[in-house]
């Protein structure tokens, strides 16, 4: 009970953090006035606008919550390491694993709110321009919180790690670069040195595929929901990278000097 | 004045059986700059020990190693060798903090939250609740001076108004131990004066105080003991009081005749009048006989305290030469 007080009271700070600083609202700002521009398909009489709209608000979805977690995770520790923030917390009888937990919930948190909002103005949108969306968009949305669990863990481990601004990088590379890297794995010729394959074939088990939480284009194509074992296995395996990841996370943060 | 620069002792006090407040053995912190970086050695071998209810200042230059034994009391940092416990947990223990309090040197707070919002989120953490937290988080608020600014966030807080709410954090949780790293550091003088009676205040209702501070005046008026570091090591340990009395200097001036020599060797010659200092009242006096039985007019005694800030410069002069 006394874990979890001290993770929520940390996670709570965190969020309040986020909250007064204002930068998400920029985002759902942003976010809102790139899906309102979609209807000006609508005017120009595009063909499959249902279609069109559907991809652009999603897009719009996953773009910025992916950012948008990438930042907040990105931003927990070395801003607070950098304002000696973190002396007088630790100074309290906490453990260093908690404050990792804690951090690491706070902008989870953050995150999948904003998804929520995110959510809520492109359905607005949509509804709106009379646009159907399927039920898949339930699992759409759990998909994309998984990706937030995962992604977040990533950049918070690697915060601590590199400087915010590589860490930034890196992470993105990885978000955005597993899905071209197991693209061109399948592309590779079969000249390709064995050892070389091997390497390759090693990176691609060991990098997450943020890929598979990406139901976007069966939404934009209103496709059926997915078969429930599939969600569970995705699930399973995002939860296996987060564990994973914020495993190493504390593991780092403890052994850090302040 | 002659400083005997010494190795530091086992100071003048009883050997208590309570656990002690703090305890060092064998402290050894080096940073290591990069993977090939030349290790820099901030702690070389300290010993320190503070007993319960007791004050101690800890004193050094710039780069003595008094931040980095401050981190690693509190576990901000682990050491490279020896052993740290404090209230009798190794400091390792995120439960040796319980019943700390602890001042950074420079206000480290967070600029987003109110006044009232960071003593609640320390106070949570320290693990109080509900009313009390509330109730416990106003008094402190009072106490330090900022009844009133509750709900004001600290970015708008003055360096001196972060300070107290600084202190104010450290003591919410009635702790028995207290950690300061530099207290007043930023406050204007109404500020220290309530500093320093809080503090006071606490070393009455007998709480242990470990702290480091380039304000030697205020050492003086607040410790039982003062250990000063250098290098990384202790290059002294004194008992406070017996260290001032061993400063005092006794003083005797007389009117000096025109064309006159000094009555005495040694001395000083100012606007007509000769004085010197003695560390003893007898000698004083002694030569006080001497200069009335040599008909001198204006004979004048007095007594000075002793200067900390001048024992301090001189030892860690003698350091470095």
């Amino acid at each position: 009970m006394q874990h979890f007080r001290t993770i929520r009271t940390i996670a709570r700070a965190s969020i309040l953090e986020t909250v007064r600083r204002k930068d998400v609202y920029v985002v759902l700002i942003l976010a809102g006035l790139m899906m309102a521009a979609g209807g000006v398909f609508q005017v120009l009489g595009v063909k499959d606008l249902d279609t069109i709209l559907r991809d652009v608000s999603l897009a719009v979805v996953s773009l910025m919550s992916t950012l948008l977690c990438v930042v907040l995770a990105v931003r927990q520790f070395p801003e607070e390491i950098q304002r000696r923030t973190l002396y007088p917390l630790l100074a309290r009888p906490i453990s260093r694993w908690h404050l990792v937990i804690g951090k690491y919930l706070g902008a989870v948190a953050m995150s999948v709110s904003a998804l929520a909002l995110l959510m809520l103005i492109a359905w607005a949108n949509l509804a709106m321009l009379n646009i159907p969306v399927g039920a898949i968009i339930w699992q759409y949305l759990l998909l994309r919180v998984m990706a937030i669990l995962v992604v977040s863990a990533l950049a918070l481990l690697l915060s601590l790690l590199l400087t915010p601004a590589a860490a930034l990088t890196v992470t993105l590379l990885v978000v955005v670069g597993a899905s071209t890297f197991s693209n061109t794995l399948l592309l590779l010729p079969p000249t390709v040195p064995p050892a070389l394959l091997f390497l390759l074939r090693a990176a691609y088990f060991a990098l997450p595929h943020i890929d598979l939480f990406d139901l976007r284009d069966k939404v934009t194509y209103s496709w059926p929901p997915i078969p429930g074992w599939t969600v569970g296995f995705l699930v399973a395996y995002g939860l296996f990278y987060t564990s994973l990841f914020l495993g190493l996370a504390v593991y780092r943060f403890r052994r850090q000097m302040l | 004045m002659h400083v005997e620069v010494r190795e530091p002792a086992a100071p003048a006090r009883k050997l208590s059986r309570v656990t002690p407040a703090i305890e060092v053995r064998g402290l050894h912190v080096t940073y290591r700059r990069g993977w090939r970086g030349r290790p820099l050695h901030a702690v070389r071998g300290l010993d320190l020990q503070v007993e319960p209810g007791e004050v101690v200042g800890f004193i050094g230059r710039n780069g003595a190693g008094k931040s980095s034994t401050i981190n690693s009391l509190m576990g901000f940092l682990e050491p490279s060798a020896g052993e740290v416990s404090l209230l009798g947990i190794p400091s390792a223990d995120p439960a040796s903090r319980r019943g700390v309090g602890y001042l950074p040197e420079v206000a480290l707070y967070y600029p987003w939250l109110t006044a009232m919002e960071t003593l609640q989120l320390y106070g949570e953490l320290e693990g109080l609740r509900g009313g009390e937290l509330r109730r416990r988080a106003g008094e402190m608020l009072e106490r330090v001076g900022l009844a009133g600014r509750e709900g004001e966030r600290l970015q708008r807080f003055s360096k001196g108004m972060l300070q107290r709410v600084g202190i104010a954090q450290a003591l919410l949780g009635n702790p028995r131990l207290l950690i300061l790293d530099e207290v007043t550091s930023g406050l204007d003088p109404v500020g220290r004066r309530d500093a320093r009676d809080l503090l006071l205040e606490q070393r009455e209702a007998g709480v242990s105080i470990f702290f480091s501070s380039h304000e030697l005046t205020e050492v003086a008026q607040l410790c039982d003991r003062i250990i000063v570091v250098h290098g990384g090591r202790v290059i002294a340990e004194e008992e406070l009081g017996d260290l001032m009395r061993r400063l005092e200097r006794f003083t005797l001036s007389a009117a000096l005749p025109p064309g006159n020599d000094p009555p005495r060797a040694g001395g000083r010659v100012l606007r007509g009048r000769w004085s010197a200092e003695f560390t003893s009242v007898y000698d004083r006096d002694l030569a006080a006989a001497e200069l009335e039985k040599a008909g001198y007019l204006g004979i004048d005694r007095g007594r000075q305290e002793g200067d900390l800030e001048a024992y301090f410069v001189e030892l860690v002069q003698g350091q470095v030469s």
